[in-house]
């Protein structure tokens, strides 16, 4: 964990640092709520209410936080829990499935193509691949992380992603990912 | 955070997956998320300070108790009973009462000591 984001983490749990807390929203919105927006296939606004309530939970349960994983992973577990916690609220017990692959983030044109064809791509792997690809290329997680995060056994992390990489490398050949 | 066994296809995956989906603009996310947040309750005593307080108030409930009942028999105790004097004065029921609401005070004050002062809920590594 860099200094700085400890030095956050301390000024939040020993002053109720408002601002400190700010700058931590600041630093991980994003890579939540593109982590929710992949759980909620792309729905925006229940992906940032979700991720309101993950950061309100943060604030609350910050004093758990052992610093056993990185402070983002912690985030996008927190995350996790709320997006499941709310669809079993909503009894709806539809798996994820291949709709949840969209990349919604505006870009410039070629960011456009490539974001079309990555959701094109991704709707060819099963729910599991796409979470275990998207926590691993999109978040940059690490597969211990993946694990425990997702609650999969290591061995089942790689093997979604072994596949997901494997259907990704053909369905991706033409931005030649493998090259 | 890389992945323990990178490779080159591992970073290039990376690498389309990250330039498809650049950071999310906050746009007032942060904004509304601090809004949510709850203030921190006034507590400008340091906890010890607390705990210090709640000890005093129980021991003076304890002593005032103790002293309302000071003409109870089981102060004077016997040369038998000497050897078990705490066990008799809590066998006294205003002593009795007076421990309870001792550890209870005490306990009270913790609590709320500790609702208050996240630093007393601090894990460090």
């Amino acid at each position: 964990m860099p200094d700085a984001e400890s030095q956050l983490i301390v000024r939040v749990l020993l002053d109720g640092d408002h601002a400190a807390f700010g700058e931590l929203v600041r630093q991980h919105q994003s890579s939540v709520r593109n982590f929710l927006r992949h759980l909620t296939r792309a729905d925006a606004a229940t992906a940032d209410d979700l991720a309101q309530e993950t950061f309100l939970r943060a604030f609350r349960s910050l004093s758990a936080y052992r610093g056993d994983s990185s402070f983002s992973t912690w985030l996008l577990g927190i995350a996790y829990n709320q997006w499941r916690n709310a669809r079993r609220r909503r009894r709806d017990e539809t798996p994820l499935d291949h709709n949840a692959a969209e990349l919604t983030t505006p870009a410039t044109d070629r960011a456009s193509d490539l974001r079309a064809d990555l959701s094109t791509a991704l709707r060819g792997l099963s729910a599991n691949e796409q979470l275990a690809v998207h926590l691993a290329y999109q978040q940059g997680l690490a597969h211990p992380e993946i694990a425990t995060l997702t609650g999969w056994p290591l061995g089942t992390v790689k093997t979604h992603l072994a596949r997901g990489k494997d259907k990704l490398r053909v369905l991706l050949s033409a931005w030649n990912p493998a090259s | 955070m890389k992945p323990p066994f990178p490779d080159s296809e591992d970073e290039q995956l990376r690498a389309l997956f990250q330039s498809a989906t650049p950071p999310l603009p906050d746009a007032g996310f942060t904004e509304r998320a601090l809004r949510r947040v709850p203030p921190r309750r006034p507590l400008a005593l340091p906890p010890l300070l607390w705990a210090a307080i709640g000890a005093f108030v129980g021991a003076a409930v304890a002593s005032a108790a103790i002293a309302f009942s000071a003409d109870s028999p089981a102060l004077n105790v016997s040369a038998n009973q000497m050897l078990s004097p705490v066990i008799e004065l809590v066998r006294e029921p205003a002593c009795g009462i007076a421990l309870l609401l001792t550890i209870v005070s005490l306990a009270a004050t913790w609590l709320v000591v500790r609702q208050h002062d996240p630093s007393l809920r601090l894990r460090r590594p």
